[in-house]
């Protein structure tokens, strides 16, 4: 934007420059020939036309030659800019203490006042010096404050100062110019980048060419510095837009440089969030046909997810991406970090090397990501459609055995003894959804447990949704009900969870059903306090076994157990091996003398209630059930 | 071929495939019904006083011929088969999923009245909600309102399917999203804005 004043600048002055140089030579003319000097010149005219579509209308100069310091004074009734939506109106320059000779025109200090929906203050003060032997002009304005908003708001000032620095030389059509703009106070904002510039202000240098004729502008240097942000320079060419560009920003200092530059075009995705420490360094090329290369090294870069989701601390990355070139001869890329987080499960040490070109991006030798004890090894990964609308990735990766115990620790579960891992042969990211084809395996408690068709989609978005069926073989119970301190049953258990579906980490709906296994032959008893938590859980009081004289056994013999729950909108249909006498579902079927039966009543129990006793039974407390209210009500809209 | 058709053959017709529509179909009054107790939690009690349908502006006609047709049908159908089955059955909206979102735009909320009071933000007609206006926001606090109206936005998503899911019909999304856009238009107090076949408009 400023460039496209500045243009119109220099075609303005460059007008005024030879209206002025022909007046000057027609006074020294008429002083010279003339017996008496002239006191004054007045010029009136009622349109010039300028280069570039300006329009100057109702143009008033008077210059006062009296003295060896003359005055003067330009008034230009309403001046039109073809690249301003409205006509700047009553212009009046005005110069005193100016130095006129045929070869030089000088204001040492001018005033110029504009009316301007654009500016706060209508008064600018400005200086200028034009030699006219060798077309060379510089100007300054000090101080300009524009206030001003774009009819849609998404442009718009508050306060913003400006000062001007500008030197021009005209060879034929061509100006040559150099200058400095210097922006320390007020507020910008250009959709969606805001910059308060009381605190963070912005030095630009420029020089370069532009032609009357055309509205072409070829920037050779520039040179940003904004302290405590970034440093950049480059070179650009604007033609009504930008036609080429290339920069090297040298420094980009984070956070600030994230939250100024980067953060305002990521409201509203997984990254909307980040605090960032760190340096980088980029280099930008674009061209007619958009970006067609980006490159970013930086290091000591630290991230992290304002929500918790996950962090980086010791990153570094040195990235290389061009647009025209084959993945395949791209160069190499490579990120890296010295711990990581995602949740609560932490990442170690990990190098990533790759390339990418184009549309595509492809490992170049295998990663091996610590995960707790073991590795997460990813063999193979492919980028597809990185430019486009849905960029995928495909990995082929493989999960070595990740003790449960750490794993559990670290998401705040009960301690699970065993151990996680998993094929993962074709793990693909999509259009923000994960998804694994093949399995995770968790060996735990003696048995298996097979995690299938795993999706998770927005993995890192404030509510992921997660879609898995699960499958548990042959579990130990006994080893499972001290994990839990659930009371002691021992036995197998299989279970199958199908349809889990949650929100935000939650579960929103899933069938689970677990039981004894067909043909298990492994010693089956179950403890008092077991039945104790079972009858608990379905609703029944605590101790009731222990208060008769069923209370004289420490444990009893059970032939199967099984126990169900459709969840769905918060409520658990319960379901157990088969319906009871008395209306109920057995839970536990006894087996010899003393037989005991646990029988569920309550077939549909709230899933927050149960999970309630769930903990409070694994943590020891005395399970806390009202029985005037059972859990079974479904919770009041 | 259908003009050969007399006009109560039509008419039963009509009845018939409402008949069917109650139990298959969408059922729009438990919807709307859902749709008004969430808008109500989300922003207070003291939402505008337009009960359902006693906007004319803001319900379509063909809502109006939906909804009756449905009533016809259902007191049809009331002959038929014991009220208990064929009330049309309620839209579930207790699910822990769904209050989670609830909640969590309740408190957003606070956050976002004043700028629908200023007329920064306006309901849109999918149900969500944009900057309408954004000349009335200071430049320093521009992208702050952007990033709330995003969690919004998908928070609004979030729940418009699950409500669709819990409910055991996803593919009801879409409708309960209409139901939605017109009851938070509906619901909104006046002075704020809201959008009407691609044109704003203040309430």
């Amino acid at each position: 934007m400023p460039k496209t004043n500045t243009q119109n600048f220099v075609n303005f002055c460059s007008q005024v420059g030879r209206l002025l140089q022909i007046l000057l030579a027609a006074g020294l003319l008429l002083a010279t020939a003339g017996s008496h000097a002239v006191q004054q010149i007045s010029l009136k005219m009622a349109t010039v036309y300028g280069p570039a579509g300006i329009r100057a209308e109702a143009v008033n100069l008077n210059i006062k030659l009296a003295g060896s310091r003359p005055a003067a004074t330009l008034r230009i009734g309403r001046l039109t800019l073809p690249q301003l939506d409205e006509a700047v109106t009553n212009v009046t320059l005005r110069c005193a203490g100016m130095t006129l000779t045929n070869h030089r025109i000088t204001c040492p200090k001018g005033e110029l006042d504009l009316q301007s929906p654009r500016l706060a203050e209508s008064t600018l003060p400005i200086t200028f010096d034009y030699q006219i032997p060798e077309q060379q002009l510089s100007l300054e304005l000090p101080r300009l404050v524009s206030t001003t908003s774009s009819a849609d708001g998404n442009r718009a000032s508050e306060g913003l100062t400006l000062a001007l620095q500008l030197a021009l030389q005209q060879e034929g059509e061509v100006w040559r110019f150099s200058g400095a703009l210097q922006a320390d106070a007020g507020q910008v904002y250009i959709d969606p980048v805001f910059l308060d510039l009381d605190k963070m202000p912005i030095a630009l240098k420029f020089s370069g060419k532009t032609n009357t004729q055309t509205a072409r502008i070829q920037v050779d240097n520039f040179e940003l510095t904004q302290p405590g942000v970034l440093t950049a320079r480059g070179a650009l060419n604007w033609n009504a837009g930008l036609e080429a560009a290339t920069v090297d920003i040298r420094q980009a200092q984070l956070p600030a440089a994230f939250t100024t530059y980067a953060q305002p075009f990521l409201i509203g995705t997984t990254w909307g969030s980040l605090s960032t420490d760190g340096t980088l360094q980029t280099k930008i090329k674009y061209d007619a046909k958009g970006w067609s290369r980006i490159q970013v090294a930086g290091g000591a870069i630290d991230l992290s997810d304002e929500k918790n989701r996950f962090s980086v601390s010791g990153g570094a990355l040195d990235v290389d991406w061009q647009r025209d070139i084959a993945q395949i001869s791209a160069q190499p890329s490579m990120l890296s970090w010295d711990q990581a987080k995602i949740y609560q499960i932490a990442l170690g040490p990990t190098r990533v090397h790759w390339r990418m070109g184009g549309d595509d991006g492809a490992l170049t030798q295998p990663v091996s990501v610590p995960v707790f004890d073991g590795h997460l090894n990813i063999a193979s990964a492919q980028a597809m459609d990185l430019t486009g609308e849905n960029p995928s990735i495909d990995f082929n990766a493989r999960l070595t055995p990740v003790k449960l115990a750490r794993l559990s620790q670290a998401l705040g579960w009960p301690e699970f003894q065993g151990s996680l891992s998993g094929e993962l042969p074709r793990l693909s990211y999509t259009q923000g959804e994960l998804v694994l084809a093949g399995g995770l395996k968790a060996k735990a408690f003696g048995g298996e447990i097979n995690i299938e068709r795993l999706n998770i989609a927005n993995p890192l978005s404030e509510r992921p949704r997660l879609r898995a069926d699960a499958t548990a073989r042959s579990l130990d119970l006994e080893t499972m009900t001290s994990a839990f301190s659930f009371g002691r049953i021992t036995g197998k258990l299989d279970a199958d969870i199908t349809g889990l579906r949650m929100l935000g980490w939650s579960p929103v709906a899933f069938k689970a059903w677990l039981r004894t296994p067909e043909n298990d032959d492994s010693r089956h008893r179950i403890s008092q306090n077991a039945i104790d938590d079972l009858a608990s859980l379905g609703g029944g009081g605590a101790g009731l076994v222990s208060r008769g004289f069923l209370g004289l056994f420490d444990d009893f013999a059970y032939d199967r157990l099984g126990l169900g729950c459709a969840m769905q909108q918060g409520v658990c249909a319960m379901r157990g091996l088969g319906p009871a006498d008395n209306g109920g579902f057995v839970i536990v079927r006894g087996s010899w003398l003393p037989r005991i039966d646990v029988v569920g009543f309550n077939r549909l129990v709230s899933w927050p209630v149960l999970l309630e006793q769930l903990k409070s039974v694994s943590t020891g407390d005395g399970p806390v059930i009202n029985p005037d209210k059972p859990p079974g009500d479904k919770p009041k809209e | 071929m259908l003009n050969k058709l007399s006009l109560p053959a039509l008419l039963l017709f009509a009845l018939v495939a409402g008949c069917v529509t109650i139990n298959v179909y969408f059922p729009a009054v438990a919807a709307e019904k859902a749709a008004d107790k969430i808008i109500e939690d989300v922003w207070g009690a003291s939402t505008g006083a337009a009960g359902p349908r006693s906007s004319n502006q803001t319900a379509p006609e063909t809502h109006d011929v939906q909804a009756l047709l449905s009533r016809a049908a259902l007191a049809a159908l009331n002959f038929v088969v014991p009220a208990a089955q064929a009330a049309e059955p309620d839209l579930d909206i207790s699910s822990p999923a769904v209050q989670s979102i609830v909640s969590d735009m309740e408190a957003r909320h606070a956050q976002l009245k004043p700028y629908y009071e200023s007329g920064a933000l306006g309901l849109t007609e999918n149900a969500e909600i944009t900057i309408q206006n954004i000349g009335t926001v200071s430049l320093a606090k521009r992208n702050a309102l952007k990033q709330l109206v995003a969690e919004e936005n998908a928070d609004r998503n979030a729940l418009y399917r699950e409500i669709a899911v819990a409910n055991g019909h996803p593919e009801w999304e879409p409708k309960i999203r209409a139901t939605f856009a017109q009851r938070w238009i509906s619901k909104a107090q006046p002075g704020w804005y809201y959008q009407d076949k691609g044109t704003w408009r203040q309430k």
